[in-house]
């Protein structure tokens, strides 16, 4: 099951106001995701039509601090202010969440509730000119807000969003590393700088930091919206993981969630702040000052780290959480064991950090004493990664030979060049690693004989870029066949989408269109836009779609996004 | 989506670039796809769906507003310039040269319209 369709049901769950069903699916969700950033702030949600305004400050907060641009996090957050009374703070949020999507139905309705005004300030014109696709324009203002307030972060991410699509890589590099800097778990700062690795040749490093993005996006939602408005893009996107069913929901564990029972045993911050990161970075946008450079232990050595780790690891707060299910939880127990152990080491976030650590340092003499330090020890002890094996091109390096290879360096920054260079030298056999995953910019038609039909387009969780055979027996179908998608609709043309077939996904688009039944098709599409590679040009079949129905108003707005193509 | 395919409405566009100072035009039926041609063929025809679209949701718009039903439209900008008519179910939009006269440019094209009115009347697409 993908971790999007248990998302639905948690949207489904809470649209019909059942939170306590929608928090046991997002346990069981965050158990093989403890970071999923859509889980968390649906939890922050449910949590907030409970009452428990507490945890959904603590999920909001995670949220903010990994992705300051989420809009639905800064909307929770002032309903959290506005239920405190601090409806100065409360307005706030309404209005920089405003600036970052003034069209937001949640922003609207929020702006409508209250006496926030929109603002009409350098950010919200940089934000409006960035989702127009003018990003040279948005520099413009991002610059002008930065210049009145440099500690936005947010402001940071969009000014190097913004540089980053004008493909000026070396400019967007460094304010990249800036937000990481602070926020080392910023998903949009880690794709970007994931991307222009890639573009760069570093191919490793930025399929690092995307395995890393993975973990709060597992299905790659957010990257794939970005990658689509890259100039060019080497990065080509893992397909979605997949987990096990939820356990049935019963009304105990019901009545435990509403009674608030053990809601805040999963703290969320704790996944977040774990290996080092400040809660100020938590909580603000302002840049914290950095641990020095004599913190860092180079080879898992930094003990104080891995008490850190041990104390504060999320384990116990995953462990708990499965209480709350009924005993059908305990024979999921096998298959979530792993997410708790990945929950627990957070190898990731530390070789995340590493990661960026890392990038920081590569090209640029500046401080690398701004880094968190501890995070690199952290890295090389937790490695060990449960059932995702893409790290392993990350984590080989870091786990063992980093720590020999490298003794004594550790508080240089140079600790990751060399780790790189080792990396780079070993690259062959001493380490039994770093071949690319097989999946980075393999080929449509490659993939096509990897993939199953159309019934299963995801592949399990277990499937290893490097290991193609292990992926889901099944005929190599020849995805163009409309007659499959006949057979399996959606899906099925999903998975053609997933492979990059999208001459066949526009073929059987426009035969579903002819059918004249265009509100399923565009469901599709939303869904197939999210896919790396995915062509604007297909929203001109639904425009087309939606002319042929006489609904030209939705015609316009598809034709728009076919025309974006061609100004981009 | 070109001009280039057989039926009433690539007559109708190809007539419609015949008339002096038209640039492109694109016509369509109530509830068919829009069809388009530049006269220079490097444009993209892609232009033509939109500004189709657009101008049928202008149309909705006004009547939703009871302001009665779009007959003629004109609008100008300092590259191009566009005039539109409503004839029953098919509606035509030309583009011009902006510097191009306006009012002989639209008696230019109602007459061709006027002229060709079997085409507006066809049944088949």
């Amino acid at each position: 099951m993908l971790a999007s369709e248990i998302v639905r049901d948690i949207e489904q769950a809470l649209a019909v106001e059942e939170p306590a069903r929608g928090l046991h699916l997002i346990d069981h969700l965050l158990r093989s995701f403890p970071a999923h950033l859509r889980a968390r702030i649906l939890r922050a949600k449910a949590l907030l039509a409970l009452g428990e305004s507490d945890e959904a400050a603590g999920d909001a907060a995670t949220v903010l601090s990994a992705d300051p641009l989420n809009v639905e996090a800064m909307l929770v957050s002032a309903k959290l202010a506005e239920a405190q009374g601090d409806l100065h703070q409360s307005h706030a949020f309404i209005g920089r969440a405003a600036s970052v999507d003034s069209g937001h139905n949640g922003v609207r309705q929020a702006v409508a509730d209250s006496v926030a005004m929109l603002p009409r300030d350098p950010s919200a014109l940089g934000f409006a000119y960035l989702n127009s696709n003018w990003p040279d324009l948005a520099e413009r203002e991002f610059r002008t807000a930065l210049e009145r307030d440099p500690a936005r972060v947010d402001l940071r991410i969009a000014l190097a969003e913004s540089l980053w699509r004008q493909g000026r890589f070396d400019e967007a590099r460094p304010e990249c590393r800036i937000v990481l800097d602070h926020h080392p778990r910023c998903l949009r700062a880690t794709l970007i700088m994931a991307h222009i690795l890639a573009e760069q040749g570093r191919t490793a490093h930025g399929m690092e930091m995307l395995e890393r993005a993975g973990e709060m996006d597992p299905e790659y939602e957010v990257a794939a919206e970005l990658y689509a408005r890259a100039t060019l893009s080497r990065m080509s996107l893992p397909p979605p993981p997949s987990l096990p069913e939820p356990p049935p929901f019963s009304d105990e564990a019901a009545s435990d969630v509403e009674a608030g029972a053990e809601i805040s045993g999963d703290s969320p911050e704790d996944v977040f702040t774990a290996v080092g990161e400040t809660e100020a970075d938590v909580d603000s946008d302002e840049p914290q000052p950095a641990e020095p450079d004599g913190d860092v232990v180079p080879d898992g050595g930094d003990p104080a780290a891995v008490d850190e780790v041990e104390e504060s690891t999320p384990v116990p707060d995953i462990e708990p959480s499965s209480d709350r299910d009924d005993g059908t939880s305990d024979a999921k127990e096998a298959e979530t064991a792993p997410a708790v152990e990945f929950s627990a080491g957070w190898p990731a976030e530390t070789g995340g950090r590493l990661a960026a650590d890392e990038v920081a340092e590569e090209d640029e003499p500046e401080p690398e004493s701004t880094m968190p330090a501890s995070s690199v020890g952290e890295a090389e002890i937790e490695v060990a990664e449960p059932e995702e094996s893409p790290p392993e091109a990350v984590g080989a390096p870091l786990d063992s030979d980093h720590s020999e290879s490298d003794p004594g360096e550790g508080d240089e920054p140079d600790l990751v060049d060399d780790d790189v260079a080792a990396y780079s030298e070993n690259e062959a056999d001493e380490i039994d690693v770093p071949e690319p995953p097989a999946w980075l910019g393999l080929k449509a038609d490659e993939l096509e004989s990897e993939l199953t039909a159309a019934g299963e387009p995801e592949p399990d969780g277990s499937t290893h870029p490097d290991e193609p055979e292990a992926e889901p027996p099944g005929e190599s179908s020849e995805t163009g066949d409309a007659d499959t998608a006949d057979a399996f609709g959606g899906p099925a043309v999903l998975a053609m989408g997933r492979i990059g077939s999208w001459d066949a996904v526009a073929d059987t688009l426009a035969e579903m269109l002819a059918g004249g039944d265009v509100k399923p098709v565009a469901g599709l599409m939303e869904e197939l836009a999210r896919l790396t590679g995915f062509p604007l040009s297909i929203w001109r079949l639904l425009g087309d779609g939606y002319m042929k129905t006489n609904r030209p108003q939705l015609a316009s707005e598809a034709y728009f996004r076919a025309v974006r193509r061609n100004s981009e | 989506m070109t001009a280039h395919d057989a039926g009433p409405d690539a007559d109708l566009v190809a007539l419609l670039l015949d008339v002096e100072e038209v640039l492109g035009a694109v016509a369509w039926k109530l509830g068919e796809l829009p069809r388009g041609r530049w006269n220079d063929d490097s444009q993209d025809e892609l232009a033509f769906s939109l500004l189709a679209a657009l101008t049928g949701s202008l149309e909705k718009g006004i009547e939703d507003l009871n302001l009665g039903q779009l007959s003629q439209i004109w609008w100008q900008t300092d590259e191009a310039q566009c005039v539109g008519f409503r004839a029953g179910e098919w509606e035509v939009l030309v583009i011009a040269d902006p510097k191009a006269n306006v009012g002989k440019l639209r008696t230019r094209v109602a007459g061709a319209l006027d002229e060709n009115w079997h085409l507006l009347d066809s049944e088949e697409e």
